[in-house]
């Protein structure tokens, strides 16, 4: 048996490279919340009313775990959470409903689920069935924009102040990568800056795991049997996947890479001017910082492929109807 | 002193050196360590855990790369 480094008590879960230190599941839990908990301190206000964007995958599923924990901890702070899953109606979302609304109630976190066939007329299995081989872009792409803009509306109109997503160290640095790939500098900005700024119909998002390695939140989940789904999205694909598999090779040779990265990266950008202005779509009316929202613009191509006549527009009547009330307890 | 150890892979049979470590495992099954992660007797384990003779060994998937396998 393979004793922790740290308490040298229990059986260690985890090898942490950067510190060359194998880790038991309490010491991996402290090290990580001590992370999470310093994010959150510098980031939530006191009354803040907090979505936790909860999949109910293992990322969102720490998120809210370590969200709830801080909480109770900081009980002067008067903070209100509430988990919201988002479904998309595909296979995969099936199992990850059940486990996000199991561990919410576990925690007497109220739960909802909004699905994404009531809001925008189909759902993400709909489209993929209707995507043509070598279309351009692939279910994943259109998946990530809209449900980008249904976490915010949902979170508006239920008035949250803050949304709390399960983003990780991982998913930070291959974001701000691609950014940089792409040239698109007012995207690499937006990721990475860490100050709190509301911008007028965006509700400020905070990453409790921003320095947390993806590895450690598999382990940690699976070792505490913190009801989550482990499975990986199987319409996940794109450039993500090449340039996640560079940056594992640098970490495999400096261990330490992707946190170093990060911070380096957050100090960049706060230094970077953000040029774009939010305004409004004039479509569906969602902030946006062009005329045309993107998500309107893929539903555009959505109606085309799904032979769907007329403009599809997101319908935010049965969100209000189902949040009006989800920070009343 | 033995040289070898079974372990057993997604109930295979595998052979390895006594003084493996489940490192070597992820190398000698051709997968990145952030892309999965290996369980033994379905728990997680450290990297530098020695393989022992009868360990059940099976994976998750914690993200996708470009590996030989590409379904569990």
């Amino acid at each position: 048996m393979r004793i922790c480094d740290i308490c040298k008590s229990k059986e260690a879960v985890y090898t942490n490279h950067m510190l060359e230190a194998s880790l038991c599941s309490d010491c991996l839990m402290n090290s990580i919340k001590r992370r999470a908990w310093s994010v959150l301190r510098g980031e939530l206000r006191h009354g803040d009313r907090i979505m936790v964007a909860h999949s109910g995958g293992k990322d969102s599923s720490l998120s809210l775990l370590l969200t709830k924990e801080f909480s109770d901890e900081a009980k002067e702070l008067g903070l209100r959470i509430v988990s919201v899953t988002i479904d998309e109606g595909t296979l995969y979302r099936r199992a990850s409903v059940e486990l996000a609304r199991k561990l919410a109630e576990r925690l007497g976190i109220r739960h909802m689920t909004v699905p994404v066939s009531e809001v925008l007329g189909f759902s993400i299995e709909d489209l993929r069935s209707a995507i043509p081989r070598g279309w351009k872009r692939n279910a994943c792409t259109y998946c990530g924009v809209l449900r980008r803009q249904l976490l915010n509306a949902v979170a508006r109109e239920m008035g949250a102040t803050v949304v709390i997503t399960g983003h990780n160290l991982d998913d930070l640095v291959q974001t701000s990568l691609m950014n940089l790939v792409r040239g698109d500098l007012n995207a690499f900005a937006k990721t990475m800056r860490h100050e709190r700024k509301y911008e007028e119909g965006l509700i400020p998002r905070v990453r409790p795991l921003k320095y947390v390695y993806e590895r450690e939140v598999a382990s940690l989940v699976l070792a505490l049997g913190i009801p989550a789904h482990l499975g990986k999205c199987p319409l996940a694909q794109g450039m993500r996947i090449g340039i996640r598999r560079e940056i594992d090779r640098i970490e495999d040779s400096e261990p330490g890479a992707k946190l170093r990265a990060l911070r380096f990266l957050e100090s960049i950008s706060s230094k970077l001017e953000v040029s774009a202005s939010i305004g409004r779509c004039s479509l569906c009316g969602e902030p946006t910082t062009s005329n045309v929202c993107k998500a309107c613009q893929f539903r555009r191509e959505v109606s085309s492929l799904m032979g769907i006549e007329g403009e599809l527009r997101i319908d935010l009547d049965p969100i209000r109807r189902a949040v009006a009330s989800a920070f009343r307890y | 002193m033995r040289e070898t150890i079974k372990v057993s892979i997604l109930g295979n049979d595998a052979e390895f050196p006594a003084n493996a470590q489940l490192s070597d495992l992820y190398k000698a099954l051709g997968f990145s360590k952030w892309e999965i992660l290996l369980l033994v007797d379905g728990k997680p384990c450290p990297d530098d855990r020695y393989l022992e003779e009868g360990d059940l060994v099976t994976w998750i998937r914690i993200t996708y790369h470009e590996s030989p396998v590409r379904d569990e």
